[in-house]
């Protein structure tokens, strides 16, 4: 890792290293409060919006999920618009902990570019925020295509969720993994399996991400194998990326993504489903 | 599979040029560049608007300007008058830069017509045509319906398809020069032959999204419903 390379997550203090790093603001609320008006409201300087599901998901549908992936042409176009070339480092930041600005860090990193997530989010950043919105001029942003290895469909998750040798992570809340309450999914429960690591605990009490070593010994107490053993989940592939950073953050390594994840899965007939 | 060497932008009228230009935004038409990084050798489809401001983009990327695909005669699409509008286009961008317009042939005297370009500004083709923009292949089916001579262009998994094909609906087919059962033939047969993982990128911004994988498309257009030419003249036909 040269210098110049963004850690998956990454400090405010750490950024004074990369000056050059362009903030994206992906907030994004699951009541469909839209994003872009809490960033209308006020954003970090200089910061451009991106937008979860026009950029970094294609149309939602009960065969594919809530936020399939986009082709990688498509994604590359979109980044092309928002003015983020191949070259350019990319640090992204939401007010949810993470959870939707994990997303674009993931989808970026995965094919080779240098972006990184803000640990602490929006409230890390302490000096006036501004409300006129940025915009970057278009730029040329070469396609790459995802990674397969990367990635498991609903088959692939099932065996993790079965063979001893790999793990399947729900990085969903306790309560919809037990299938105790399920806010917008047709069948509460889990992937038969799966172990529960809600994202939301890779971050302290007061909302910054663990040391790598703890990150490590929460993957590695769960039974988690490092790299490509481990598949990740959530509601719709967004979270899980959550759990993904964090993954290398902790020197894991890069685990693999159910994209299709639990709108997918509780949509097809005859996948099992656990409650407990 | 991409190929590194393909260079593909998708820019939208008003927004990423022409930003000035209120019909320019309320059309939101797609202008495409496409080429091959290597050779540094591009093409542009549709030019129109702001030429001066597309050929800026160009050179702004070191690529250099080797042709210009017209997907179909219409003014937002090549330049010419539209709506009491005069809209830049071929015409304009050839007195910048010299270079062929590649049109099918069906086409040729409407582009002529509207934008007052001559026989020899152009390269007409037939189905099955392709061109070479450096070492990238693109091919060119033509796929009319909107108009005689529209055409579609394929390329390193993508599809750039003027106003044949849109994310939701198609071209319309209530036009002058239209023709309903050319265009079901165009996207039930023509098209069929597209992969699903082919990324189609359409002729203007109508929804959401800019692009989809044909499979999604196929999904979900309702174009895709009728199963039978009748049942798209019913939906289609005048």
């Amino acid at each position: 890792m040269s210098i110049h390379s963004l850690p998956p997550i990454v400090s405010l203090e750490e950024l004074e290293n990369h000056k050059d790093a362009v903030f994206c603001d992906v907030r994004w609320y699951l009541d469909r409060t839209p994003g872009r008006e809490k960033y209308n409201e006020g954003h970090i300087p200089g910061a451009i919006f991106v937008d979860l599901d026009e950029h970094l998901a294609t149309l939602p549908r009960k065969s594919q999920g809530r936020h399939p992936m986009p082709a990688a042409a498509s994604f590359a176009a979109s980044m092309g618009s928002l003015g983020i070339s191949h070259t350019t480092p990319v640090v992204a930041y939401d007010d949810s902990g993470g959870m939707s600005a994990s997303r674009l860090v993931w989808m970026l990193r995965i094919v080779g570019h240098n972006a990184g997530l803000l640990d602490g989010g929006l409230k890390a950043w302490t000096s006036d925020l501004e409300t006129f919105p940025n915009v970057r001029k278009a730029v040329d942003h070469p396609i790459r295509e995802w990674p397969q290895e990367l990635f498991a469909d609903a088959d692939a998750a099932a065996v993790a969720g079965q063979k001893t040798d790999q793990t399947l992570v729900d990085s969903r809340s306790p309560d919809r993994f037990s299938g105790e309450y399920e806010p917008v999914d047709p069948q509460a429960g889990h992937i038969p399996g799966a172990t529960n690591l809600p994202f939301a605990n890779n971050l302290t009490s007061n909302g910054y991400f663990q040391s790598p070593g703890e990150l490590r010994e929460r993957f590695e107490g769960a039974g988690c194998g490092s790299e490509q053993s481990t598949v990740m989940y959530c509601g719709s592939g967004v979270s899980a990326c959550h759990n993904l950073l964090a993954f290398e953050h902790a020197g894991l390594g890069k685990a693999r993504l159910y994209a299709g994840s639990w709108s997918q899965w509780s949509n097809s007939d005859g996948r099992p489903v656990s409650r407990n | 599979m991409t190929s590194d060497r393909f260079y593909f932008r998708q820019l939208l009228s008003g927004r990423d040029f022409a930003t000035d230009d209120a019909m320019a935004a309320q059309m939101a038409n797609f202008v495409y560049l496409i080429g091959d990084r290597e050779t540094r050798d591009a093409i542009v489809v549709d030019p129109a608007y702001g030429v001066a401001d597309i050929l800026a983009i160009l050179d702004h990327d070191d690529m250099n300007l080797s042709g210009v695909l017209a997907s179909h005669y219409h003014p937002d699409h090549v330049g010419g008058s539209m709506m009491g509008h005069t809209i830049e286009g071929v015409r304009e961008l050839l007195e910048l830069k010299g270079t062929k317009i590649h049109v099918q042939a069906e086409e040729a005297d409407l582009v002529k017509k509207v934008t007052e370009v001559s026989d020899g500004d152009l390269e007409v083709h037939g189905p099955g045509d392709h061109i070479l923009v450096g070492d990238i292949r693109i091919d060119l089916l033509h796929t009319p319906g909107h108009t005689p001579g529209s055409q579609c262009f394929l390329v390193e998994g993508t599809l750039v398809a003027g106003d044949t094909l849109f994310l939701e609906g198609c071209g319309r087919t209530d036009l002058p020069g239209s023709d309903a059962a050319a265009m079901y033939h165009s996207i039930h047969h023509t098209l069929a032959k597209v992969p699903d993982d082919t990324v189609l990128f359409p002729g203007h911004r109508y929804s959401f999204h800019s692009s989809a994988t044909m499979g999604m498309t196929r999904e979900m257009n309702y174009v895709f419903k009728p199963d039978s030419q009748e049942q798209w003249m019913m939906m289609f036909g005048q």
